[in-house]
Protein backbone atom coordinates (compact mmCIF):
# COMPACT_ATOMS: atom_id res chain seq x y z
CA UNK A 1 0.00 0.00 0.00
CA UNK A 2 1.67 3.22 -0.87
CA UNK A 3 1.48 6.01 1.33
CA UNK A 4 -1.15 8.38 -0.64
CA UNK A 5 -3.53 5.36 0.19
CA UNK A 6 -3.13 5.09 3.73
CA UNK A 7 -3.48 9.05 4.13
CA UNK A 8 -6.97 8.74 2.49
CA UNK A 9 -7.48 5.12 4.57
CA UNK A 10 -6.80 7.72 7.68
CA UNK A 11 -10.08 9.67 6.42
CA UNK A 12 -8.45 12.65 4.15
CA UNK A 13 -9.72 13.85 1.25
CA UNK A 14 -8.00 15.08 -2.25
CA UNK A 15 -4.58 13.58 -0.77
CA UNK A 16 -1.77 14.13 -3.56
CA UNK A 17 1.82 14.12 -4.15
CA UNK A 18 2.35 17.37 -5.06
CA UNK A 19 6.10 17.50 -5.93
CA UNK A 20 9.41 16.14 -5.67
CA UNK A 21 12.09 18.09 -3.61
CA UNK A 22 14.82 16.98 -5.52
CA UNK A 23 17.05 15.99 -2.58
CA UNK A 24 17.29 12.04 -2.06
CA UNK A 25 18.68 10.27 1.93
CA UNK A 26 19.77 7.21 -0.45
CA UNK A 27 20.36 6.21 -3.80
CA UNK A 28 16.64 4.64 -3.27
CA UNK A 29 14.12 7.24 -2.01
CA UNK A 30 13.56 10.47 -3.25
CA UNK A 31 12.18 13.66 -1.00
CA UNK A 32 8.21 14.57 -2.12
CA UNK A 33 5.99 16.53 -1.19
CA UNK A 34 2.28 15.60 0.41
CA UNK A 35 -0.53 17.62 0.80
CA UNK A 36 -4.34 16.54 2.42
CA UNK A 37 -7.29 17.58 3.51
CA UNK A 38 -9.45 16.83 6.22
CA UNK A 39 -12.54 17.74 4.47
CA UNK A 40 -16.00 16.48 5.76
CA UNK A 41 -17.67 18.66 3.11
CA UNK A 42 -16.16 16.40 0.09
CA UNK A 43 -16.67 13.05 1.71
CA UNK A 44 -20.83 14.44 1.46
CA UNK A 45 -19.88 15.23 -1.86
CA UNK A 46 -18.63 11.94 -2.88
CA UNK A 47 -21.99 10.35 -1.13
CA UNK A 48 -24.38 12.49 -2.97
CA UNK A 49 -22.63 11.91 -6.36
CA UNK A 50 -23.79 7.87 -5.69
CA UNK A 51 -27.29 8.96 -6.21
CA UNK A 52 -27.44 11.58 -8.89
CA UNK A 53 -24.93 12.46 -11.69
CA UNK A 54 -22.67 14.98 -10.85
CA UNK A 55 -24.56 17.25 -13.44
CA UNK A 56 -28.11 16.37 -11.86
CA UNK A 57 -26.36 18.60 -8.63
CA UNK A 58 -27.44 22.31 -8.86
CA UNK A 59 -24.62 24.09 -9.75
CA UNK A 60 -24.73 26.71 -6.06
CA UNK A 61 -24.79 23.32 -3.71
CA UNK A 62 -21.51 22.98 -5.21
CA UNK A 63 -19.88 26.47 -4.00
CA UNK A 64 -22.66 28.24 -2.12
CA UNK A 65 -20.98 27.23 1.14
CA UNK A 66 -18.90 28.73 3.11
CA UNK A 67 -15.35 29.46 1.78
CA UNK A 68 -13.44 27.58 5.03
CA UNK A 69 -12.12 24.75 2.72
CA UNK A 70 -10.74 28.04 0.66
CA UNK A 71 -8.30 25.75 -1.76
CA UNK A 72 -11.32 23.77 -2.46
CA UNK A 73 -13.47 26.50 -2.37
CA UNK A 74 -11.47 27.62 -5.56
CA UNK A 75 -11.03 24.87 -7.42
CA UNK A 76 -14.81 24.08 -6.89
CA UNK A 77 -15.42 27.38 -8.18
CA UNK A 78 -13.47 27.39 -11.30
CA UNK A 79 -15.00 23.94 -12.45
CA UNK A 80 -18.52 25.90 -11.87
CA UNK A 81 -17.60 28.66 -14.03
CA UNK A 82 -16.29 26.59 -17.12
CA UNK A 83 -12.83 25.60 -16.64
CA UNK A 84 -12.67 22.15 -18.13
CA UNK A 85 -10.35 20.95 -15.76
CA UNK A 86 -8.48 22.30 -12.47
CA UNK A 87 -6.08 21.77 -9.74
CA UNK A 88 -4.00 22.86 -7.09
CA UNK A 89 -0.24 22.71 -7.93
CA UNK A 90 2.90 24.07 -6.56
CA UNK A 91 4.44 26.76 -7.85
CA UNK A 92 7.88 25.18 -8.43
CA UNK A 93 6.51 22.71 -10.24
CA UNK A 94 6.63 25.51 -13.16
CA UNK A 95 9.15 25.75 -15.52
CA UNK A 96 9.91 29.10 -16.24
CA UNK A 97 12.66 29.18 -19.67
CA UNK A 98 13.89 31.18 -21.80
CA UNK A 99 12.96 29.29 -24.94
CA UNK A 100 9.48 30.09 -24.69
CA UNK A 101 10.06 33.66 -25.50
CA UNK A 102 12.04 32.36 -29.20
CA UNK A 103 8.85 30.45 -30.33
CA UNK A 104 6.51 33.24 -29.89
CA UNK A 105 9.51 35.97 -31.02
CA UNK A 106 9.17 33.51 -34.22
CA UNK A 107 6.30 31.88 -35.38
CA UNK A 108 3.28 33.33 -33.40
CA UNK A 109 1.09 35.81 -34.43
CA UNK A 110 0.83 37.50 -31.31
CA UNK A 111 4.08 38.67 -31.27
CA UNK A 112 4.42 42.42 -29.97
CA UNK A 113 0.47 42.60 -30.05
CA UNK A 114 -0.40 43.06 -26.73
CA UNK A 115 0.99 43.25 -22.74
CA UNK A 116 -0.07 39.58 -22.71
CA UNK A 117 2.82 38.64 -25.14
CA UNK A 118 6.46 39.19 -25.19
CA UNK A 119 8.45 41.38 -25.40
CA UNK A 120 5.71 43.36 -23.57
CA UNK A 121 4.99 40.79 -20.91
CA UNK A 122 7.30 39.83 -17.74
CA UNK A 123 10.73 38.71 -18.84
CA UNK A 124 11.68 34.54 -18.06
CA UNK A 125 13.81 36.10 -15.01
CA UNK A 126 10.78 38.31 -13.87
CA UNK A 127 7.87 36.13 -13.68
CA UNK A 128 10.96 33.34 -11.73
CA UNK A 129 10.85 35.44 -8.79
CA UNK A 130 7.61 36.68 -9.05
CA UNK A 131 6.56 32.77 -8.92
CA UNK A 132 9.29 32.41 -5.89
CA UNK A 133 7.22 34.67 -3.94
CA UNK A 134 4.50 32.18 -4.23
CA UNK A 135 4.10 28.59 -3.09
CA UNK A 136 0.52 27.60 -4.43
CA UNK A 137 -1.59 27.88 -7.99
CA UNK A 138 -4.21 27.10 -9.25
CA UNK A 139 -3.73 25.52 -12.84
CA UNK A 140 -7.06 25.52 -14.89
CA UNK A 141 -7.52 24.30 -18.43
CA UNK A 142 -10.25 24.58 -21.01
CA UNK A 143 -10.50 25.03 -24.90
CA UNK A 144 -12.03 28.07 -24.97
CA UNK A 145 -9.03 30.95 -24.67
CA UNK A 146 -10.98 34.10 -23.50
CA UNK A 147 -13.18 32.57 -21.75
CA UNK A 148 -10.38 31.34 -19.51
CA UNK A 149 -9.20 34.12 -18.96
CA UNK A 150 -12.62 35.55 -17.37
CA UNK A 151 -12.58 33.00 -15.16
CA UNK A 152 -8.94 33.36 -13.80
CA UNK A 153 -9.85 37.09 -13.28
CA UNK A 154 -12.55 36.21 -10.90
CA UNK A 155 -11.11 33.43 -9.52
CA UNK A 156 -8.45 36.38 -8.43
CA UNK A 157 -11.17 38.25 -7.35
CA UNK A 158 -12.63 35.55 -5.36
CA UNK A 159 -9.17 34.52 -3.45
CA UNK A 160 -8.52 37.82 -2.65
CA UNK A 161 -11.90 38.14 -1.21
CA UNK A 162 -11.05 35.09 1.17
CA UNK A 163 -7.89 36.20 2.51
CA UNK A 164 -5.51 35.58 -0.58
CA UNK A 165 -4.77 38.74 -0.97
CA UNK A 166 -1.41 38.38 -3.09
CA UNK A 167 -3.65 36.43 -5.94
CA UNK A 168 -2.75 36.81 -9.14
CA UNK A 169 -4.51 35.57 -12.43
CA UNK A 170 -1.75 34.76 -15.06
CA UNK A 171 -3.41 34.52 -18.19
CA UNK A 172 -2.41 34.18 -22.11
CA UNK A 173 -4.89 36.22 -23.47
CA UNK A 174 -6.64 39.62 -22.19
CA UNK A 175 -9.89 39.46 -20.72
CA UNK A 176 -12.97 40.40 -23.00
CA UNK A 177 -13.24 43.21 -20.71
CA UNK A 178 -10.16 45.00 -21.27
CA UNK A 179 -9.37 44.02 -25.12
CA UNK A 180 -9.49 47.85 -25.28
CA UNK A 181 -6.87 48.88 -22.75
CA UNK A 182 -3.66 48.66 -24.89
CA UNK A 183 -1.95 49.18 -21.15
CA UNK A 184 -3.97 46.15 -19.60
CA UNK A 185 -1.78 44.36 -17.14
CA UNK A 186 -0.61 40.93 -18.18
CA UNK A 187 2.02 37.95 -18.11
CA UNK A 188 3.44 34.98 -20.43
CA UNK B 1 8.50 5.68 2.50
CA UNK B 2 8.14 2.03 3.69
CA UNK B 3 4.02 1.70 4.80
CA UNK B 4 2.78 -0.59 7.57
CA UNK B 5 3.87 -3.75 9.01
CA UNK B 6 3.03 -6.16 11.58
CA UNK B 7 6.08 -5.38 13.80
CA UNK B 8 6.51 -7.05 16.97
CA UNK B 9 7.01 -4.59 20.38
CA UNK B 10 10.95 -6.06 20.09
CA UNK B 11 10.98 -5.11 16.44
CA UNK B 12 9.12 -1.60 17.32
CA UNK B 13 11.65 -1.26 20.50
CA UNK B 14 14.42 -1.90 18.30
CA UNK B 15 13.49 0.87 15.49
CA UNK B 16 12.96 3.36 17.89
CA UNK B 17 16.28 2.85 19.70
CA UNK B 18 18.04 3.01 16.42
CA UNK B 19 16.27 6.46 15.46
CA UNK B 20 17.17 7.97 18.66
CA UNK B 21 20.82 7.07 18.89
CA UNK B 22 21.04 8.26 14.83
CA UNK B 23 19.37 11.80 15.86
CA UNK B 24 21.24 12.00 19.70
CA UNK B 25 23.81 12.38 17.21
CA UNK B 26 21.87 14.99 14.45
CA UNK B 27 20.73 16.89 17.52
CA UNK B 28 24.56 18.05 17.97
CA UNK B 29 25.17 18.72 14.51
CA UNK B 30 23.14 17.69 11.14
CA UNK B 31 26.35 18.34 9.42
CA UNK B 32 27.62 15.31 7.26
CA UNK B 33 24.62 12.67 8.32
CA UNK B 34 22.89 13.08 5.57
CA UNK B 35 23.41 13.64 2.08
CA UNK B 36 21.32 16.48 1.06
CA UNK B 37 22.19 19.70 1.93
CA UNK B 38 21.24 20.61 5.87
CA UNK B 39 21.56 24.13 7.48
CA UNK B 40 21.57 27.41 6.18
CA UNK B 41 22.15 25.63 2.67
CA UNK B 42 19.44 22.94 3.02
CA UNK B 43 16.76 25.98 3.85
CA UNK B 44 18.18 27.99 1.16
CA UNK B 45 17.97 24.74 -1.40
CA UNK B 46 14.76 24.23 0.07
CA UNK B 47 13.40 27.44 -1.17
CA UNK B 48 12.69 28.96 2.97
CA UNK B 49 11.43 32.30 2.57
CA UNK B 50 14.14 34.19 2.67
CA UNK B 51 12.84 36.93 5.06
CA UNK B 52 13.23 34.00 7.44
CA UNK B 53 16.43 32.68 6.93
CA UNK B 54 17.34 36.47 7.55
CA UNK B 55 15.62 37.16 10.54
CA UNK B 56 17.04 33.93 12.19
CA UNK B 57 20.21 33.56 14.35
CA UNK B 58 22.73 31.59 12.33
CA UNK B 59 23.04 29.09 15.09
CA UNK B 60 19.29 28.61 14.97
CA UNK B 61 19.27 27.99 11.27
CA UNK B 62 22.91 25.32 11.35
CA UNK B 63 20.96 23.20 13.41
CA UNK B 64 18.08 22.72 10.52
CA UNK B 65 17.60 19.42 9.20
CA UNK B 66 14.65 18.07 6.96
CA UNK B 67 14.40 17.08 3.47
CA UNK B 68 11.85 19.82 2.10
CA UNK B 69 9.87 22.53 2.46
CA UNK B 70 6.15 21.68 3.73
CA UNK B 71 5.25 25.33 3.94
CA UNK B 72 5.41 25.13 -0.29
CA UNK B 73 2.22 23.28 0.10
CA UNK B 74 -0.50 25.72 1.32
CA UNK B 75 -0.74 28.63 3.58
CA UNK B 76 -0.57 29.42 7.54
CA UNK B 77 -3.05 31.51 8.46
CA UNK B 78 -2.18 33.92 11.00
CA UNK B 79 -4.16 32.87 14.29
CA UNK B 80 -3.68 29.19 13.11
CA UNK B 81 -3.00 26.08 15.35
CA UNK B 82 -0.04 24.35 13.66
CA UNK B 83 1.23 20.72 15.11
CA UNK B 84 4.76 20.08 13.73
CA UNK B 85 5.10 16.28 13.87
CA UNK B 86 8.89 15.40 14.18
CA UNK B 87 10.08 19.08 15.04
CA UNK B 88 13.40 17.98 16.10
CA UNK B 89 15.23 21.33 16.55
CA UNK B 90 12.52 23.42 16.07
CA UNK B 91 13.45 25.46 13.13
CA UNK B 92 9.79 24.66 11.68
CA UNK B 93 8.04 24.79 14.73
CA UNK B 94 9.69 28.52 14.83
CA UNK B 95 8.61 29.50 10.97
CA UNK B 96 5.60 28.25 11.50
CA UNK B 97 5.17 30.18 15.00
CA UNK B 98 6.61 33.04 13.41
CA UNK B 99 3.78 33.21 10.37
CA UNK B 100 0.53 32.27 12.72
CA UNK B 101 1.54 35.59 14.92
CA UNK B 102 1.33 36.48 18.37
CA UNK B 103 -2.76 34.66 17.84
CA UNK B 104 -2.16 31.54 17.04
CA UNK B 105 0.20 28.86 18.29
CA UNK B 106 2.73 25.99 17.71
CA UNK B 107 3.20 22.83 19.39
CA UNK B 108 6.12 20.65 18.33
CA UNK B 109 6.63 17.14 18.99
CA UNK B 110 9.72 14.55 18.79
CA UNK B 111 10.77 11.76 20.50
CA UNK B 112 13.92 12.20 21.07
CA UNK B 113 14.94 13.87 23.91
CA UNK B 114 18.42 15.40 22.64
CA UNK B 115 16.24 17.39 19.96
CA UNK B 116 13.65 18.93 21.74
CA UNK B 117 16.45 20.53 24.02
CA UNK B 118 18.00 22.18 21.00
CA UNK B 119 14.44 23.17 20.02
CA UNK B 120 13.64 24.69 23.30
CA UNK B 121 17.50 26.34 22.71
CA UNK B 122 16.45 27.48 19.42
CA UNK B 123 13.34 28.95 20.87
CA UNK B 124 15.17 30.71 23.53
CA UNK B 125 17.19 32.65 21.41
CA UNK B 126 14.16 34.43 19.47
CA UNK B 127 11.37 36.61 20.71
CA UNK B 128 8.43 34.14 20.38
CA UNK B 129 6.49 32.90 23.17
CA UNK B 130 3.63 30.88 20.68
CA UNK B 131 5.66 27.35 20.63
CA UNK B 132 5.47 24.27 23.05
CA UNK B 133 7.72 21.81 22.56
CA UNK B 134 6.85 17.85 23.88
CA UNK B 135 8.06 14.36 23.96
CA UNK B 136 5.24 12.96 22.64
CA UNK B 137 4.98 9.90 20.32
CA UNK B 138 2.84 10.89 16.46
CA UNK B 139 1.05 7.39 16.97
CA UNK B 140 -0.67 8.65 20.49
CA UNK B 141 -1.14 12.50 20.14
CA UNK B 142 -2.55 13.44 23.30
CA UNK B 143 -4.61 16.40 22.13
CA UNK B 144 -8.33 16.71 22.27
CA UNK B 145 -9.99 16.31 18.52
CA UNK B 146 -10.43 19.06 16.47
CA UNK B 147 -7.48 21.11 17.88
CA UNK B 148 -5.32 22.39 15.07
CA UNK B 149 -5.73 24.16 11.48
CA UNK B 150 -2.49 22.96 10.36
CA UNK B 151 -0.13 19.56 10.75
CA UNK B 152 3.46 19.90 9.05
CA UNK B 153 5.86 17.56 9.52
CA UNK B 154 9.48 17.36 7.88
CA UNK B 155 11.27 13.90 7.05
CA UNK B 156 9.71 11.92 9.75
CA UNK B 157 6.74 9.79 9.07
CA UNK B 158 8.99 7.50 6.76
CA UNK B 159 10.38 6.58 10.45
CA UNK B 160 6.90 5.93 12.03
CA UNK B 161 6.40 1.55 12.28
CA UNK B 162 2.86 2.68 12.15
CA UNK B 163 2.14 5.00 9.58
CA UNK B 164 -1.77 4.37 9.11
CA UNK B 165 -2.10 4.69 13.25
CA UNK B 166 -0.32 8.29 13.21
CA UNK B 167 -1.94 9.79 10.26
CA UNK B 168 -5.17 8.37 11.56
CA UNK B 169 -4.53 10.55 15.16
CA UNK B 170 -3.66 13.39 13.07
CA UNK B 171 -7.07 13.38 11.13
CA UNK B 172 -8.61 13.20 14.68
CA UNK B 173 -6.35 16.44 15.77
CA UNK B 174 -7.48 18.47 12.87
CA UNK B 175 -10.20 21.00 12.70
CA UNK B 176 -12.76 20.33 9.57
CA UNK B 177 -10.91 21.78 6.72
CA UNK B 178 -7.39 21.44 8.48
CA UNK B 179 -4.60 20.45 6.23
CA UNK B 180 -1.66 17.84 6.51
CA UNK B 181 1.78 19.40 5.19
CA UNK B 182 4.09 16.61 5.00
CA UNK B 183 7.76 16.67 3.45
CA UNK B 184 9.29 12.99 3.42
CA UNK B 185 11.27 9.94 1.74
CA UNK B 186 9.96 7.86 -0.16
CA UNK B 187 11.41 4.36 -1.34
CA UNK B 188 11.57 4.39 -5.45
CA UNK B 189 12.65 0.63 -5.13
CA UNK B 190 11.17 -2.70 -3.46
CA UNK B 191 11.51 -2.00 0.46
CA UNK B 192 12.86 -5.45 2.21
CA UNK B 193 10.42 -8.22 2.29
CA UNK B 194 11.11 -9.86 5.36
CA UNK B 195 10.53 -8.15 8.82
CA UNK B 196 13.86 -8.87 10.00
CA UNK B 197 15.83 -6.95 7.26
CA UNK B 198 13.54 -4.12 7.46
CA UNK B 199 14.20 -3.80 10.62
CA UNK B 200 17.18 -4.07 10.49
CA UNK B 201 17.39 -1.14 7.75
CA UNK B 202 14.89 1.37 9.91
CA UNK B 203 17.12 0.89 12.86
CA UNK B 204 20.23 1.31 10.99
Amino acid sequence: MDFLTLVEEAGFADAEMVAETGFNSSPITKGVLFRAVKSEQVIIKKEKTKEASPSALPAASMTDEPPQGKIEYLTKKALELGADRAKIISTNTVVVEEWVRWKCQYGCSMYAKDSFHPPLAPDTESTKKVLSEYSTALLINGHKGKLLTDIALRLEGEAYHIGYYKAFALTSLSSSALTSLSSAPGAT
Amino acid sequence: MTMNHQFTSEDRKRIRNGIQQKYTKVARSPEGNFRYPTGRAGLEAQKYNHEFLRVLPEDVLSSYCGVGNPFRLGPIDEGNAVLDIGCGTGVNSIIAAMIAGPTGRVVGIDMVSEMLEKAKQNLSKTSLNNIEFHEYSAEELPFPDKSFDVVISNGVFNLIPDKLKALSEVYRVLKTNGKIMIADQILTDESPSDIKSMVDKWAG
